[in-house]
């Protein structure tokens, strides 16, 4: 149950701003959130936003790569994130903002991570 | 009775020595007692100019009308295309004053003899508020944080920026001013947690009128520390050769270790 109120009070928030960071998020999607699920390849806490790649099992045995750009290291700390919560070859769910363009890639909403616990990575305050 | 409980406490949280997380509540700098405004700062509210507002299109700007349809018709074109062409930041350049002072990203004020400091994570840039009676040069160079002169007035800290650079943006929404503009700012402490900057901001070449907006932001939590900005690390929003900002997903693609 609490994790279903943390889900929707991440998503209260969420609904109740578009904001984010250094530019303009016009290139994502805010009206859409896609849930994705599969196995962290690429980890980057880096200025000006974290960045983060999830190989995500298809249709047919192909898999995806989506690419994610997420709030700065500072803020996802600020949250509660530990820089060793999230390594390669985890597997994490993540809801995200999809690209406007049909490419495969979004903005991070939030994260749930291996260990079950959810947090906001996105578009927060 | 609980009414009385809320003041009792701020006030004895107030007279304490130090706040909660080890901040000293007053400092003394130039001979003054002063409230203790320095440290690390988180802001609160929207992202945007006006921190009451999330929505572009609802931002009230007191533009002069020929200014006011020019913003009107950027807000409207990103509202339906998603294409954004004015936003200087996606392209590594300093959001500059009054913009940096809405930032996302955290903020540090320095208190020192004669001179307040303001440093930004984003793009780490540095106001340097000059609090030794100086005024401004006759002849200012003109960058992106201006020049700033403060005083103290009681328990507030009024600061005056002139001589900031006319192409920035006074958020992302897109919103210009002019190389005219002239910021105000009153900061003071509402508590020893909150700290408020009411911002004020003059532009007769752009505004009809003064437009004043009031931001909080909340004292980092112990532990919650500035972090260096090196724009190009990871910048994945350059702004392409039409000038609207882009999302590039590849390149880069590995952890480093």
């Amino acid at each position: 149950m609490r994790q279903y109120l943390r889900g929707l009070i991440a998503l209260v928030l969420f609904t109740a701003s578009q904001a984010m960071a250094h530019h303009s998020f016009a290139a994502f999607d805010l009206n859409k959130t896609v849930v994705i699920q599969g196995e962290l390849t690429v980890v980057r806490f880096t200025n000006p936003h974290s960045w983060f790649e999830v190989k995500v099992a298809g249709a047919e045995g192909k898999s995806e790569m989506w690419k994610i750009e997420g709030l700065s290291p500072q803020q996802l700390f600020s949250r509660g994130l530990k820089r060793s919560a999230m390594k390669v070859g985890d597997k994490v769910t993540l809801t995200v903002n999809p690209m406007r363009n049909g490419e495969v890639g979004g903005s991070l909403v939030n994260i749930t991570l291996a260990d079950g616990t959810t947090l906001l990575g996105g578009p927060g305050q | 009775m609980k009414k009385y409980l809320v003041p009792l406490g701020l006030i004895l949280s107030l007279a304490a020595a130090q706040f909660a997380n080890g901040a000293e509540a007053t400092v003394s700098v130039d001979g003054k007692r002063l409230p203790n405004i320095g440290g690390v700062w988180i802001r609160t509210g929207s992202f945007l100019f006006d921190p009451a507002v999330r929505n572009p299109l609802l931002l009230k700007p007191p533009y002069k009308p020929d200014w006011m349809k020019d913003f009107d018709a950027h807000r409207k074109r990103v509202a339906e295309t998603g294409v954004n062409t004015q936003d200087p930041t996606a392209g590594c350049l300093p959001p500059g004053m009054p913009r940096m002072m809405s930032a996302v990203y955290p903020m540090e004020v320095l208190l020192t003899p004669g001179q307040v400091t303001i440093i930004t994570e984003w793009m780490g840039q540095i106001r340097r508020v000059y609090t030794d009676g100086r005024g401004h040069p006759e002849d200012p160079d003109i960058t992106y944080v201006g020049h700033s002169t403060g005083k103290w007035e009681g328990d507030v800290l009024v600061i005056e920026t002139v001589a900031m650079k006319g192409d920035t943006m006074l958020d992302q929404s897109g919103m210009k001013h002019s190389d005219q503009i002239r910021v105000v700012e009153r900061l003071r402490l509402l508590d020893p947690q909150r700290l408020e900057n009411e911002l004020t901001l003059h532009d007769p070449v752009a505004f009809t009128a003064p437009w004043t907006v009031k931001r909080v932001f909340n004292r980092a939590k112990p532990g919650e520390e500035m972090r260096e900005f090196v724009c190009m690390e990871n910048n994945r929003n350059p702004i392409k050769p039409d000038g609207s900002v882009g999302v590039i997903l590849q390149g880069n693609e590995s952890t480093p270790k």
